[in-house]
């Protein structure tokens, strides 16, 4: 993993984090808005701007690739560089939870 | 029907995206629901009912690349798109429509990503254009032979306009990327290093324009002989003013005599605190002759126009 991807993606933003995690399986942004929403009791909203943007600029820094095009929507999934970072930060929020715990 | 539409005049520069966002949002609260925006910059309306409805832009020019894919992932979330200007997309959601506050950027990072994308689109080739035409252009016109006074002074009237322009979207950058990283001391470094150069480039280019300003003025030079009964001057180069006084009484003649080898050369006679007895272009060459009818101080005004040459005055 080279040190721009490092820098960028590490630590992670919360959009990031759901977009990688999500992709684990095909799907396409709106899928991935709801997955979440799903998944945070409706708590996090990811905006359309936001995601659109992230996910181009993944796809660009070859953290998750274009598997189709489905009804004007491209659905993507992580690539091997993508599931990298995404352990990369589950090692770092893991770290921040045992840290917590035991200082409580 | 008359009175259904509107349209405004506004202009929002390249770092107010947000002001018109909130703009658009302000009308259709007041029962002005949003239309469209034409070149240069109006606004159309048509009247409708009041509602909360948030609207915003986004800058993506590889989103206007992939149109229906980027228009469906907003259309998805209930955004409705109204149009592109300038690169700018426009969108909008009812309140009613949200849980909570919703904007098209949910997070600090895509803002900030989103101004990196208007930086590269719009502030990018305007730096080209600064750096590659204007400040060369600016120099030529200055410390190169041949520059024009006029031309250099409307350059630096644009150096300027170009650089408020700047600052003030690197200062909103800096803002939104502050945001980011706010305790990151590299990017409160990055900046005032910017800031200093702006300062450093304008101190150059004023600097340059004010030497090169001061170096095309010519002085005065002109000698000035007083008499007993006159007095005389021999001007290489007079482009302002040479005053006289000279106590006169009523039937003195005053005798001028002028030879003018280049400019213009206009005198005027007057009382003191009083208009004129006398003023004239003076044709090459010239003699005169004036008869005072008052006593009084008169002052003998001699007002060149790059004037070169010797003018004379005797009181007869």
């Amino acid at each position: 993993m080279d040190a721009h991807i490092k820098k960028v993606y590490v630590p992670m933003t919360e959009t990031g984090f759901y977009i990688l995690l999500c992709l684990k399986e095909p799907n396409h942004g709106y899928g991935i808005v709801q997955k979440v929403k799903e998944m945070t009791a409706g708590d996090i909203i990811l905006s359309p701007g936001t995601m659109y943007g992230s996910l181009s600029k993944m796809e660009r820094d070859g953290l998750i690739y274009f598997i189709r095009e489905e009804e004007k929507r491209k659905i993507y999934q992580i690539t091997d560089l993508g599931k990298d970072v995404l352990s990369l930060e589950l090692k770092r929020i893991e770290r921040l939870y045992q840290n917590i715990k035991e200082m409580t | 029907m008359m009175g259904d539409n509107k349209t405004t005049f506004r202009v929002f520069t390249i770092m107010q995206h947000e002001e018109e966002a909130e703009y658009l949002g302000r009308m259709h609260r007041d029962g002005w629901k949003f239309t469209g925006v034409t070149f240069p910059g109006f606004y159309h309306f048509v009247k409708s009912v009041s509602e909360d409805v948030v609207y915003q832009l986004d800058y993506n020019q590889d989103g206007l690349a992939h149109k229906s894919e980027y228009i469906q992932m907003f259309t998805d979330c209930d955004w409705e798109y109204l149009q592109d200007f300038f690169g700018y997309s426009y969108f909008r959601k009812p309140k009613a429509l949200m849980q909570g506050n919703e904007e098209i950027f949910c997070d600090a990072e895509s803002r900030l990503e989103m101004m990196k994308r208007v930086r590269r689109g719009r502030i990018v080739p305007l730096l080209i254009v600064f750096f590659c035409c204007l400040i060369p252009q600016f120099f030529l016109n200055t410390v190169g032979s041949g520059g024009s006074r006029p031309v250099s002074v409307m350059l630096l009237g644009f150096y300027f306009m170009y650089l408020i322009c700047f600052a003030a979207f690197y200062f909103q950058l800096f803002r939104y990327e502050r945001n980011v990283r706010k305790d990151d001391k590299g990017v409160l470094i990055k900046y005032i290093g910017l800031f200093l150069f702006i300062v450093f480039l304008s101190a150059v280019v004023t600097g340059t324009f004010a030497v090169s300003f001061r170096g095309r003025v010519q002085r005065d030079k002109y000698m000035l002989r007083e008499y007993e009964n006159g007095f005389s001057i021999g001007a290489e180069y007079l482009d302002g003013t040479v005053t006289q006084q000279q106590k006169l009484h009523k039937g003195d003649v005053i005798e001028g005599s002028f030879v003018l080898t280049e400019g213009n050369l206009q005198i005027e006679i007057s009382r003191e605190n009083e208009a004129p007895v006398f003023s004239k272009y003076v044709e090459n060459p010239e003699n005169f002759q004036l008869e005072i009818e008052k006593d009084g101080n008169y002052i003998i005004t001699c007002k060149g126009e790059k004037a070169e040459g010797s003018f004379h005055f005797e009181v007869q």
